[in-house]
């Protein structure tokens, strides 16, 4: 059985701050082709301080875009992340699973709302 | 061009006078503008970033700029931000301790933003905090700063300034972009034509986004809900769209003229007594 890869945020972001969406692409990019290639990958936010939305949406919750629900759920495990940003990675999580379960939700739900108005 | 500047306070009215501005300038280029403040009584210094994103629209155009009929105490107020350093007054060497410098920042700098609030935030009458909050509240400055990068496309950058009024027991902290508007995006986002109030009332709804290629829409929540406990203020300003939570009441209402951007506004009552934390605090968010 494969050994997972571990991933470091702060080697890929360059200092302790996973602030940048453009950073997030970057994890992606180097999470994406593993996950395909059926490897496990642990993502280690060690010696991160600080974690945005913008970032995880881009970093983790974009894979939901490209691969199964279950398989990113399965191959992908966050480490040492801040308990204080946990809550901010599973609203990442969910709303990822949200859209791309259906991505014209939003265009529905506004057309709805432009339609109550008429 | 002459322009007469009326009072901006961090306010409807204040937003209406900066609008107003912004739609009187909207034509002119390659011409000059003269911003006088002959008939301006009052200025709040955290206001320099929303009228930042104006000038910086004008002189986008290849106008020149400039400020006269300054009295004595505006231009101290706004020569000791900074804003002044680009119109003949330098900006001072040492900010002082109540000053949050105006900066402009490339949309692209979240990692110096949060070098600001490291810098700048200590010392200026923030209400108790566990060390856990203040990671959690300095990161919901940064996602709304990141909206700006991720949402507006603000080519022209984001402004910030604030002011700490020991006195009136308040710090004021805004931030504006000079990139496409809440109202604006949604429409050009779903091809609709929602009014600006309306718009801007959706987009404040958590999960609500105009991204099209990841999942988006960060809430404001955390501060929605220190602001609601903490007793102060918090604003936004987008297009035609104002939007202001101030004592637990809502209110909504639609500017005058486009302001050509977006503007979040935060007003912490710092006489709040109250400790917040994510546990075992008077205070659990």
């Amino acid at each position: 059985m494969n050994e997972p890869i571990i991933i470091r945020v702060s080697d890929l972001v360059g200092g302790p701050r996973a602030v940048d969406a453009a950073d997030g692409e970057k994890i992606f990019e180097k999470i994406l082709p593993l996950l395909q290639d059926g490897r496990d990958v642990r993502l280690s936010f060690e010696g991160i301080s600080m974690v945005i939305t913008a970032f995880l949406n881009t970093a983790i919750g974009k894979l939901y875009g490209v691969l199964p629900e279950d398989q990113v759920d399965r191959m992908l495990k966050v480490k040492n992340l801040l308990p204080l940003f946990q809550p901010s990675l599973e609203k990442s999580v969910e709303w990822s699973k949200a859209y791309y379960r259906d991505p014209e939700r939003l265009q529905k739900a506004i057309m709805e709302e432009l339609d109550d108005e008429e | 061009m002459i322009y007469k500047l009326t009072n901006v306070g961090s306010n409807s009215d204040g937003f209406n006078a900066l609008a107003t501005l912004a739609a009187t300038t909207n034509d002119i280029e390659y011409s000059s503008l003269e911003l006088s403040f002959a008939g301006v009584s009052w200025f709040d210094a955290n206001m320099v970033a929303p009228l930042g994103v104006v000038l910086a629209h004008v002189l986008d155009r290849y106008n020149t700029v400039s400020i006269v009929d300054l009295a004595w105490g505006q231009k101290s107020i706004l020569q000791r931000n900074g804003f002044l350093d680009g119109f003949g007054y330098p900006a001072p060497t040492n900010w002082g301790g109540t000053v949050l410098p105006y900066i402009r920042y490339k949309i692209t700098e979240a990692h110096r933003f949060y070098d600001y609030l490291d810098e700048y935030l200590p010392g200026k009458g923030m209400p108790e905090m566990t060390s856990d909050f203040s990671l959690r509240f300095q990161q919901s400055l940064g996602e709304i700063f990141i909206n700006s990068q991720v949402h507006s496309n603000s080519r022209l950058g984001v402004f910030v300034c604030g002011q700490f009024y020991p006195a009136k027991q308040r710090l004021d902290i805004s931030m504006a972009d000079a990139g496409i508007t809440i109202p604006g995006r949604i429409n050009r986002r779903f091809k609709i034509n929602m009014p600006p109030v309306k718009a801007l009332r959706w987009a404040l709804i958590e999960g609500h986004t105009t991204k099209q290629d990841s999942p988006g829409g960060v809430g404001l929540k955390l501060i929605h809900d220190f602001v609601t406990l903490n007793g102060g203020c918090f604003q936004i300003a987008s297009g035609r769209a104002f939007w202001e939570f101030h004592h637990g009441v809502e209110k909504f209402l639609e500017l005058g003229h486009d302001f050509p951007g977006t503007v979040v506004n935060l007003e912490v009552y710092t006489a709040d007594k109250k400790s917040y934390g994510a546990k075992k605090s008077s205070v659990e968010m």
